[in-house]
Parts: structure tokens; C-alpha cells; sequence
């Protein structure tokens, strides 16, 4: 360390021991403390957890459910509509609770093990869930990387340079954003009709502008800083300023933005299927799924009086409850974790 | 997250709108104490079967959507003419069981028609009056239609009038109504509610505009109008002097909700006496030992059409003259094969079971069994049967030649776009089981569920392959030359976008509108060729024949529901509850 230099060739005892003090903690850099912060944050974990597992599991929805269940997303069996979850009695069965239930379900669906039931037209709930997860998932994802990309950009541009550039570019996103995002994205909805890739897009290029500002007040903050100063001091072109020092030292803010920005983009498609103007059938979303067994909130079973189609309603709005919830609790722990000026405070 | 909310908030909804109706709009009655000795009044307690019909009482029946206007000819919507049909006098009636056009319950006593078929005389009832006391007369029926025919009014009903050349008030309970040319169909022209013509002016200026179109003053119906607070509801009041006898009921109130599951709720609680119910509610309604459900077939049913021309060119049907145009064949539904496989490849009875939840029945052909006299009941519905679709397809040339799993002939394969209007999920369930079941046979369907606009853009424009739509509202007269004949097949505006082309139906359409006399025996054997032709032909996959549900309460007596009208007799209903 360039303390012990200074002081001479000769080194104190005093100082010696000070750094073997030192030493026995480890160096830690900003990141390796993010991390072993969230190490501790158990709840942020699982969500993170949770996300993977999901990714993983939709993104291979097609293996999974050919060999779990063995049909498609769209292949109807009107036979057996509303079937109940069979995990239940599959359950009893194996352990010899109720030894009949199970083959009887299994004898109706023709040997199709429909492990969350089906829905109105005997399709099966668990694959289109998989499905549906992965068109939900990716059109957030995809969404929220566009949104971050186009954010941080023009976030940086406008908070760097200042001036007429963020007043005109302020302006443009202050007048968009007085839109409220909902009407805008019904307009638009019902204007094209409204595939994956084409939701994606409009999601992405309407939900930057909550970024930018995020990333705008951020870059006014690190321009003022010192090593700043320094850069430019050394003769750092803006780009290199931009890229090396301010974007790098403003990654907290987006990373925390972008991962609240999913959760929300997962609720915005399920509003818009709600609303009947998101992606359409066949296509599954969870959002769509939802939307459809709505209708059937009344729909008992004319023999017995049970509701036959709450399994409909309970899984996609779990699902979705789920995944918004851990894409927040991601955002609120990493926050914690890369705020340096949060740490200790609990 | 917000996905659980929503159905929380649907039911905080449904709550409120239950707690929020605790203060109910009573109707208030001014003069209570008339006396009820009315001639006509007790004539009607008279006819009351149970004998023992006591005043009072209040029918709320739940609608959707709110009327437009209370002008009989302005109005178009269902909404609107549910409430001054209950105000309105009418020329001719139609049986509430079999669809007959009929005096009875309409303002003529009788009717008689020249033997060439062209003039028609009404013989109206003598003493019926407007509440106010002026009479019900044939100056009225004369305004009504004057009034429609003016410059100075816009309606939808203008086509009422088409074919009529003449209105002419012999005496003011004798009309004369002359045709220019015979349209059996003609006759339903004249049901629509007439305008008490003391109370508009004399050269219809203020008829877009009066004040009575909202607040009619006077009524000839059951009811007299109360008040109408926009989209909350309509209250009626008894009217004493209804020429049938003046209702037991006190009044009734349409009362607006929207959501069907409120509706459900309210009708359950019993805040609402009367409402229409979805299939998936059925059970809940049968459940109640305080409702009962009405089950009618509706006058429409539920297809898919075929293009039988090439979309990439649509082309009318036929020239000014008439000649029929040679239509550019869809290169693949033009095949009748092709449209033959896809009768017998689609399971009807699964679906109406699964996707209809039961409510709709097999249908052959495009004459529905409730217009009686001219259905051809020997004709059966395409059979389920996907080995002989399969067969065809085989025959036909349709094979899987190059292994894909998708049939081709010639080196196209067999692969077509199915349409319909997103947020229909019926529709959008009838979709995905007909893909389904068609690709399980070798074909290709890509199905989308498109904004409506959209869909009636391609509909119209006839630039789509298959199409999944309905026909609602058709009425109690079979002909549907709107659908079939090559007049009405103009890209970008009429109905018969399937382009369907046959010069044998064209002549049978327009011969059995114009037999003299109209007499349905002699109708109805063109109808029946009309329905074999179109049964062969397939251009539309008919799926089923529409069924209506409606819920009401059980305390009420003397109801008599007809599939025509729910409240035909509604004046000799009475609350039992209020005997006891």
C-alpha cells in the first residue's frame, strides 16, 4: 500500500501489525461486497431462484411437456374440459389414500396425465401454463432490456450534455410520459393487432422513459463527483467519460429500474390480455389465460354444485402473483445489496 | 399481483353495486286511489287464470346497456326498443310462440289483402286512446311513416319503407297500405311503434328532436314513461287506460348493469326480477329454488364461412343487368370436396356441449326451426365422421405427398387462415377447435383472433379464407336473400361475402318473397329447395342454431314466456308474494 511506501524502507511495528490486521479481512471490492450482502438476504435469493427456475422451465416448455404430459398447448379433448388438477389425487393414490381417483381422471383424459386439470376444451392447463410463461417472460424481458437500452442512452445524453439537449429532451419525455402509458398502449393495441413481437416492441420503446429520468438525475449526480473532474481534467473525450466512468458508476440505479420494470411489464401484458387487448388465442399467455377463465368464476358442476373451473382462475393469477413479486423483491434486495450508502442501516 | 386484485375488485364490485342498490328507484304512483274500475281493467283480472291477481308490486328487469331514445323509429338497438315497444302501438303483432305475424295484441282488429297481392287494408280497434285520452287512429300509423320517409328525418328505419307506394287513410280506423310490388317480407315492414301524431308537429321538424323522445308524454302501452336517468335506469308506471287491461304491477324498472355477473348477483338477491344469463351460469340459476329459467332458441345461429372466390381478387356477383359475374375460384375452398371433408370433420355436438356449454343445437341448413312453416326438417346436419373426411380428401386428390403432414394436390398444400372477432370467447374457443380438428385430418389452419373492425374490413372485403361469425336477429320470415343471392355480393359492403353463386337460388329467393297472398304453404316449398341447395353446397359450416337463457323470479304468476316475446301477456302478471 502506498502508505507503508511513503513512510520509508523501514517498517514500523506499529504499522506491521495494523496491516496484518488488515490482511486477515479480505480487500473487498464493490461488487464482492454487493454480493456477500445479498448473500445474507435470504428472501432476495429465493426470488432470484424462483426467476430461474421459471426461465428455465418455460424455456424448455416443449421438452417438459412432452415427456411430463405428452400433448401440446393447443390440442383440445372437448371430452374432458374442466378436468381438476390431477396432481391431488395422484398424490393419494400413490400413497394409498385413495386408491381410485386417479386412474379414473387419467381414464377420461385417455391416459394424458393433466397435472394442473384442463381448461373449457381439454387442453392441458400445466403445458399452456409453460407456454404461456415463456410468451409472458419473454415479452417482459425483451421489453425491459429495449427500455433499459433506449433509457440509459438518452438518460446519459440528457444529463451529461445539459443545456438545450436535456431541456429538449425533458420535454419529449415529460409530454409522452403525461400520457398515462395505459390508454397509450390501448390505442396502440387497437390499432395493430397485437402479436408477441409486436407487443414486445411497444412495450420496449413506451417504457424508457421512467429509466431515462432515473438514469438523467443519476449522471447529474456522478458529473459533479471528483474522479469526473479528474477525467476530464486528464483530457477524456465525452464518450470515454460516459461510457467508462458515468454509465459504469450509475449501474445500481439500472439495474434496481430494470428489474421493477419487468415485474411491471409482466402486470401491463396481463392487464392488456385482461382487457382483451393483449396477445390473442390460440396464442397462451398467463395474462389470457386468466382473462378466459374469468367467464367461468360461476360455472358449478350441475350434479355435485362445486365450482368446476377455479383451477383455471388460481394458477395463471398465482403465477402471475409470483413472478411480479419476485421480479420486486429482486429490484428492493438488490438495491439494498449496491447502495453502498444503505449498508449497516438495519 | 394486480391479476388477483382484479377479480377482488370484481367482487368489491358486485358488493358494491349490491349495497349501492339498497336505495332502489320506487316508482312513484300519482293517483293511486283511481279507480280501477276501468272496463278494460277488470276485463283483463278476468282473464287472469289463477283468479286471484293483486295490484302491486314492482318488475325490475336487468339490461346491459342503456337505451338511445324512446322514438320508435329512431331507435335501432335492442335496449331502446325494449322500452317503447312497452309505450308504443303497433299496426301488426307477432305470436309470441310460432313468429306468425298476427293482429292480436297490435292496434288492427283484422286485416284483408287484394287477390293480385298488392293492397292491404287494416281494420283498426275502435275506443283505444294515448293515456291522455286522445285516440290511437290511422293519422298515427300515416305520421309514423310520413315521418320516416321526410327529408327532414335520418333513420336506419328508411328501409322499412322500401317497396310501399302508397299509405292512405281511408277513415280513421280503416288504413290502406298499397305495395308496389309483392314482398312477403313486406308486411313486417309495418310493425314498428307509432308516434302520437297530436303531439309532433305537422312537418316532422321536431321529430330528431323532441323532448317527447326522451320523456315520452303519452303511451298507448301497458306502461306510461316515469323518468330515465342515463345509464341507471327507466322507471314505467301502470297506465290505467291500456286498452288490454291495465297491469297488475305497479310499474317496472329496466335497470342498467353491466356485468353479467352483477346481474347474476341481483337477480339472485333478488334486487332484480328478470335478466338474461350466460351459459357458464346456468347451474347457479337452476340451483335456486326462488328462480326459475326460461330456454328459448333465438332467431340466429353460428357458422363459419367459406370463400368460395379467390380472395386475392374479389369480384361482385353479378353486373347492373344482372348477368352473373364468373367469379376467380379460391384455389382451394372453391373445391367442394375440400368444403365437404370439413362438414363431416367437425364434432358438432362436442362442441355445442363444450364450447356452447350446451346452449345451441345441430343446424342443416339456413332456414331455422323456428320459423316453422319453412324449415325442411328432412334434412340432417353433416355428420361427425373424420375417417370419411378423410376419404374425400384422399379421393379427391388431397394427399400428403411430400410428407410434411399437411395435405397437398398440385403442389399447394392445404392451408387456410381462419378468422374471428377477438374478445368473443366462444368464438375464440370454436376457433381453436376447429383448427384443432381440422389439422388432426391433414390441413394447415392458422387461426387469429382480430379486432372486430378488422374482421369486418376482411369480411366485407371478402379477402379472407374462413371466417367464424353468427347471424343474430333474423327474424320471423325466412328470407335471407342478404345472404345468398349474387345481388348482395359486392366486395366492401354486403353479405353475401362468401360469394356464393347460383342462379337457381337466385330465382327461389325472389319468387317466394312474391306469391300473392303469402300464404306459407305456398312459400314454403321454395324455401325447402333453397335449404337443400345451400345444405349441398356448404358455404358456411353451420354450427348451431343460437339458444337464449333467461332468468326471472318464481314469485311472480301468470308468466308465459314465448320465444318471441318474454313479456307478451305482462299485463296480467301479478306478485304472488303480495296475496299471502
Amino acid at each position: 500500500m502506498s502508505v507503508t511506501q511513503v513512510s520509508g524502507d523501514r517498517i514500523p511495528p506499529a504499522v506491521e501489525s495494523a496491516e496484518a490486521v488488515q490482511l486477515r479481512r479480505k480487500p473487498q471490492t464493490y461488487w464482492s461486497m454487493a454480493l456477500s450482502s445479498l448473500r445474507h438476504d435470504k428472501l432476495t435469493l429465493t426470488a432470484m431462484a424462483y426467476i430461474l427456475l421459471m426461465v428455465i422451465v418455460t424455456a424448455s416448455a416443449g421438452p417438459i411437456s412432452r415427456t411430463l404430459v405428452g400433448v401440446g398447448p393447443n390440442d383440445t379433448n372437448p371430452e374432458n374440459a374442466f378436468q381438476q388438477s390431477y396432481l391431488g389425487p395422484y398424490i393419494q393414490w400413490r400413497l394409498g389414500t385413495d386408491p381410485m381417483t386417479a386412474p379414473l381422471m387419467l381414464g377420461r383424459s385417455g391416459g394424458v396425465p393433466h397435472w394442473l386439470g384442463t381448461d373449457q376444451l381439454g387442453r392441458d392447463q400445466f403445458v399452456r401454463l409453460l407456454y404461456g410463461g415463456r410468451v409472458s417472460l419473454s415479452v417482459a424481458i425483451v421489453a425491459a432490456t429495449i427500455s433499459l437500452l433506449l433509457g440509459v442512452t438518452v438518460g446519459t445524453i440528457a444529463g451529461y450534455f445539459g443545456g438545450v439537449v436535456d431541456d429538449v429532451i425533458m420535454w419529449f419525455i415529460n409530454t409522452v410520459v403525461s400520457i398515462p402509458t395505459i390508454y397509450l398502449l390501448i390505442i396502440v393495441a387497437a390499432i395493430y393487432s397485437p402479436s408477441p413481437l409486436v407487443l414486445t416492441l411497444f412495450l420496449g420503446f413506451l417504457g424508457w422513459f421512467g429509466t431515462a429520468r432515473f438514469m438523467r438525475g443519476n449522471v447529474f449526480r456522478v458529473k459533479a463527483l471528483d474522479y469526473t473532474l479528474a477525467a476530464r481534467a486528464l483530457g477524456a473525450r465525452n464518450r470515454r467519460i460516459m461510457w467508462s466512468h458515468i454509465v459504469p458508476n450509475s449501474i445500481p440505479v439500472i439495474v434496481v429500474v430494470t428489474a421493477i420494470d419487468v415485474g411491471v411489464l409482466i402486470l401491463t401484458e396481463s392487464v392488456l390480455s385482461f382487457l382483451g387487448l393483449g396477445i390473442q388465442p390460440p396464442t397462451a399467455t398467463w395474462g389470457n389465460m386468466l382473462n378466459r377463465a374469468r367467464n367461468f368464476l360461476f360455472l358449478v358442476d350441475p350434479v355435485t354444485g362445486k365450482p368446476q373451473a377455479i383451477h383455471l382462475l388460481i394458477w395463471p393469477g398465482l403465477l402471475i402473483t409470483l413472478t411480479v413479486l419476485a421480479f420486486y423483491l429482486i429490484g428492493d434486495g438488490l438495491r439494498d445489496a449496491l447502495d453502498p450508502t444503505l449498508k449497516n442501516k438495519k | 399481483m394486480r391479476k388477483p386484485q382484479f377479480i377482488l375488485l370484481t367482487l368489491l364490485l358486485i358488493g358494491a353495486l349490491v349495497l349501492g342498490a339498497c336505495a332502489q328507484p320506487t316508482p312513484v304512483m300519482p293517483g293511486e286511489a283511481a279507480a280501477p274500475a276501468d272496463a278494460a281493467a277488470s276485463d283483463a283480472a278476468s282473464t287472469e287464470a289463477t283468479g286471484e291477481a293483486v295490484r302491486g308490486g314492482v318488475w325490475t328487469d336487468a339490461t346491459s346497456s342503456d337505451a338511445s331514445t324512446l322514438n320508435p323509429i329512431l331507435g335501432a338497438d335492442s335496449a331502446s326498443s325494449g322500452i317503447y315497444g312497452l309505450l308504443t302501438p303497433a299496426l301488426i303483432g307477432v305470436d309470441p310462440f310460432t313468429g306468425a305475424v298476427t293482429p292480436d295484441g297490435s292496434i288492427s282488429e283484422s286485416w284483408d289483402v287484394s287477390d293480385d297481392g298488392l293492397v292491404w287494408t287494416f281494420h283498426l280497434r275502435d275506443g283505444v286512446t294515448w293515456s291522455d285520452g286522445d285516440p290511437v287512429d290511422a293519422n298515427d300509423f300515416k305520421y309514423t311513416y310520413d315521418a320516416i320517409g321526410s327529408d327532414l328525418v335520418e333513420t336506419v328505419r328508411k328501409s322499412n319503407l322500401e317497396g310501399i307506394e302508397s299509405i292512405e287513410v281511408i277513415d280513421p280506423l280503416t288504413v290502406q297500405v298499397t305495395f308496389g310490388r309483392v314482398q312477403c317480407d313486406g308486411l313486417l315492414n309495418l310493425g314498428l311503434g307509432w308516434l302520437p301524431s297530436h303531439l309532433y308537429a305537422d312537418d316532422f321538424s321536431d321529430v330528431m328532436n323532441s323532448p317527447y323522445n326522451l320523456e315520452p308524454a303519452v303511451s298507448a302501452g301497458p306502461f306510461v314513461f316515469q323518468s330515465w336517468a342515463r345509464d341507471d335506469n327507466t322507471i314505467l308506471l301502470r297506465n290505467e287506460s291500456y286498452w288490454q287491461g291495465a297491469p297488475n304491477m305497479d310499474g317496472k324498472i329496466f335497470r342498467i348493469v353491466p356485468d353479467p355477473g352483477a346481474r347474476l348477483a341481483q337477480l339472485q338477491s333478488g334486487e332484480v326480477d328478470v335478466t338474461g344469463i350466460q351459459p357458464e351460469q346456468i347451474a347457479v340459476v337452476d340451483g335456486d329454488a326462488n328462480l326459475k329459467r326460461f330456454n328459448a332458441r333465438d332467431d340466429g345461429y353460428a357458422y363459419v364461412g367459406l370463400n368460395l372466390a379467390n380472395p386475392e381478387n374479389p369480384q361482385p356477383g353479378q353486373d347492373e343487368e344482372g348477368n352473373l359475374i364468373e367469379q376467380e375460384p379460391h384455389p382451394i375452398l372453391s373445391d367442394r370436396q375440400v368444403r365437404l371433408a370439413m362438414a363431416h370433420a367437425l364434432d358438432y355436438q362436442s362442441i355445442i356441449d363444450n364450447v356452447y356449454l350446451g346452449q345451441g343445437y345441430p343446424i342443416a341448413s339456413n332456414v331455422l326451426p323456428a320459423v316453422e312453416w319453412a324449415y325442411d326438417d328432412s334434412i340432417e346436419p353433416y355428420a361427425y365422421d373424420p375417417e370419411l373426411a378423410a376419404q374425400i380428401l384422399d379421393e379427391a386428390g388431397w394427399v400428403d405427398s411430400d410428407g410434411d403432414g399437411i395435405r397437398d394436390k398440385d403442389g399447394m398444400p392445404l392451408a387456410l387462415n381462419l378468422a374471428t372477432n377477438a374478445g368473443n370467447t366462444t368464438r375464440e374457443d370454436l376457433g381453436v377447435l376447429v383448427q384443432d380438428q381440422l389439422n388432426s385430418l391433414g390441413f394447415d389452419i392458422t387461426f387469429e383472433a382480430i379486432d372486430f373492425g378488422t374482421l369486418v374490413e376482411q369480411l366485407l372485403g371478402q379477402t379472407f379464407d374462413m371466417v367464424i361469425i353468427g347471424w343474430t336477429g333474423l327474424g320471423t320470415d325466412p328470407n335471407d336473400e342478404n345472404f345468398w343471392h349474387t345481388e348482395n355480393d359486392v366486395p366492401g359492403s354486403s353479405f353475401n361475402f362468401v360469394s356464393f353463386q347460383n342462379e337457381r337460388v337466385n330465382e327461389l329467393l325472389k319468387e317466394g318473397v312474391s306469391i300473392p297472398g303469402c300464404a306459407p304453404e305456398d312459400r314454403a316449398p321454395y324455401y325447402y329447395e333453397i335449404q337443400q341447395i345451400i345444405h349441398d353446397e356448404i358455404p358456411y359450416l353451420f354450427v348451431t342454431g343460437s339458444i337464449g337463457n333467461t332468468g326471472y323470479s318464481a314469485d311472480w304468476q301468470g308468466i308465459d314466456p314465448g320465444e318471441w316475446s318474454f313479456e307478451w301477456n305482462i299485463e296480467t302478471w301479478s306478485d304472488a308474494t303480495l296475496a299471502q
